[in-house]
């Protein structure tokens, strides 16, 4: 097999991904007939697009039960070890994460299942460390949300580490896990470990991803905002004596005409809105959330159909990499991509947006 | 013939003479007795024979790598492009990186023997240790090359003069679309 760094650590300046392919509605919340069913062959045809294309990476979400409304929307939604695990039979060279509840998955499990998708995929495996915000998802696993999530998710992390480190049995005791004669062979072939990102908004979270992860992931309101978050992530990994790479999420709709882009992002983010599952997505995320500013969920009700709260990329493919330029100048090393409909609207975005992205400088392949 | 009892060049003078001597800057990694990974900056490293393709490195004993390096072991020598710095600076001490952690610096991938190579370094050589000579302070380790991998893009070498880094060669303007090789 050809031996290649991570996709993630090639030389494009603005790096993108696919998000949020493997659930249903993707991260949109929409009644429209064509929006994303996350059919298990639909899914591989985006991946492929996306691979093909040179796009660095394939980030599925973590979701156990779904947001209710018209579609049960997010219901349907693939797991997301074996998700990795096929899609890296599938393609060639793209990045695949795997998003993993730290309460949920015990670490000597993953360690063992994201090592096996590393080899699967010949290096390209990245694990999405989430502590998760959901109480009725941990109700399903009789689990209660702790308040020091991060705690536990440095344990969890610390036993992974251990695990790939070493060939010798060991006994990890910490003040959530209490684990005798631990092995875990093989070991993962990135060395030391898989790339590791989170999306962490508050300072715990922050400091965690500081030490443990290669990349946070953030949302802003407004791109002139984005930059306070990179450069609070940017201080406290220096402080760890370590780099961790900002990327964002966006939810894009690109047409030929500004007009026909806003008239569609209208279309399936108001008028079609799968309106109940836009209440009790934004009322439960509102109430436990720590992944996204107080205005966001009051200003934007129109982003969380649209793409879950995330920053919209609207408009014709020269208006796109307009704003993509703008985030890259806060200093954002990249962006997780939404679309209502991946398989359609990866293959214009592709031939469209990307040799704009090479014109501007911001990929170089 | 010289006797014991001849006088030797002062250490002082031997470190003084050797900063001189322009060497390319390599990372030697291998896989410790207990399975993590342990990797060296090296410049004491020399070709010594096509036939069969082998290599001579020369680590101190009390190197973390030493014991990694016995008699059969796998070890990877990966010769550090122009802009590698920082992974010479992290496996020669220069960091706050220890152990397993200097492997954060640089992009490294295991080989299918399991052995950490250095992704971007202009060669990377999968060897075999074929034989252990000792001298004083040091291990002189005969590596048998089993497997050489190239760079894509060669770049500028990464070389070690007068207590600084250097480079020799030349490194293409901009990273080409090269796609598939």
């Amino acid at each position: 097999m050809m031996l290649k760094p991570h996709p993630l650590k090639g030389p494009n300046r603005f790096k993108i991904g696919v998000f949020s392919a493997n659930a249903d509605g993707g991260l949109a919340i929409t009644d429209v007939p064509e929006r994303w069913r996350a059919r298990w062959d639909d899914v591989v045809t985006a991946a492929q697009i996306a691979d093909r294309a040179g796009m660095e990476f394939f980030l599925p979400i973590a979701r156990w039960r779904g947001f209710g409304g018209k579609n049960r929307v997010r219901e349907h939604s693939f797991e997301t070890f074996t998700f990795a695990a096929g899609l890296a039979s599938a393609t060639q060279q793209i990045g695949l994460f795997m998003t993993v509840h730290v309460p949920i998955v015990h670490p000597v499990y993953a360690a063992k299942a994201l090592a096996t998708v590393d080899h699967i995929s010949g290096g390209r495996a990245g694990l999405n460390i989430v502590c998760g915000w959901n109480p009725d998802e941990f109700a399903m696993f009789g689990i209660q949300l702790a308040g020091d999530a991060y705690v536990q998710a440095a344990e969890w992390v610390d036993v992974i580490a251990q695990c790939y480190g070493t060939n010798q049995p060991f006994d990890f005791k910490g003040k959530f896990y209490d684990l005798k004669q631990v092995v875990s062979r093989p070991t993962s072939v990135q060395v030391p470990r898989p790339v590791t990102m989170n999306a962490a908004f508050g300072p715990p979270g922050r400091d965690f991803a500081a030490r443990n992860c290669d990349y946070l992931f953030s949302t802003f309101s407004e791109i002139a905002d984005g930059r306070q978050h990179v450069e609070d992530m940017r201080e406290r990994a220096a402080a760890v004596g370590r780099n961790v790479g900002v990327y964002t999420v966006c939810h894009v709709v690109c047409r030929e005409t500004q007009k026909e882009a806003e008239e569609y992002y209208t279309r399936y983010a108001v008028t079609e809105a799968d309106h109940a599952a836009v209440d009790y997505h934004m009322a439960s995320k509102k109430e436990f959330a720590n992944s996204h500013d107080g205005d966001a969920f009051n200003r934007y009700r129109k982003r969380f159909a649209g793409g879950a709260g995330s920053y919209p990329l609207v408009g014709t493919p020269e208006k796109i990499v307009d704003e993509m330029l703008k985030i890259s100048r806060e200093g954002y090393a990249g962006s997780a991509l939404t679309f209502v409909n991946y398989s359609y609207e990866l293959p214009f975005f592709c031939d469209r947006v990307l040799p704009l992205m090479k014109q501007a400088g911001l990929r170089v392949q | 013939m010289t006797s014991e009892t001849a006088a030797v060049a002062s250490s002082e003078a031997f470190r003084q003479g050797m900063r001189a001597l322009a060497g390319s800057v390599c990372v030697v990694a291998a896989n410790g007795a207990d399975g993590a990974p342990v990797g060296l900056t090296a410049t004491a490293v020399t070709s010594l024979s096509a036939d069969p393709p082998s290599l001579i490195v020369c680590v101190n004993r009390n190197a973390s790598i030493a014991a990694a390096l016995g008699q059969g072991a796998q070890f990877s020598v990966n010769l550090l492009a122009l802009g590698q710095e920082e992974v010479a600076q992290a496996f020669g001490g220069q960091k706050a990186a220890k152990g397993v952690a200097r492997f954060a610096f640089g992009d490294w991938i295991r080989s299918a023997q399991d052995i950490p190579l250095l992704m971007g370094a202009n060669v990377s050589f999968e060897c075999e240790v074929a034989q252990v000579t000792d001298w004083a302070t040091h291990h002189i380790v005969i590596g048998l090359i089993r497997d050489a991998r190239f760079a894509q893009a060669q770049t500028a070498a990464l070389v070690y003069h007068q207590g600084r880094y250097g480079s020799v060669g030349t490194t293409p303007r901009a990273p080409k679309e090269d796609g598939d090789v």
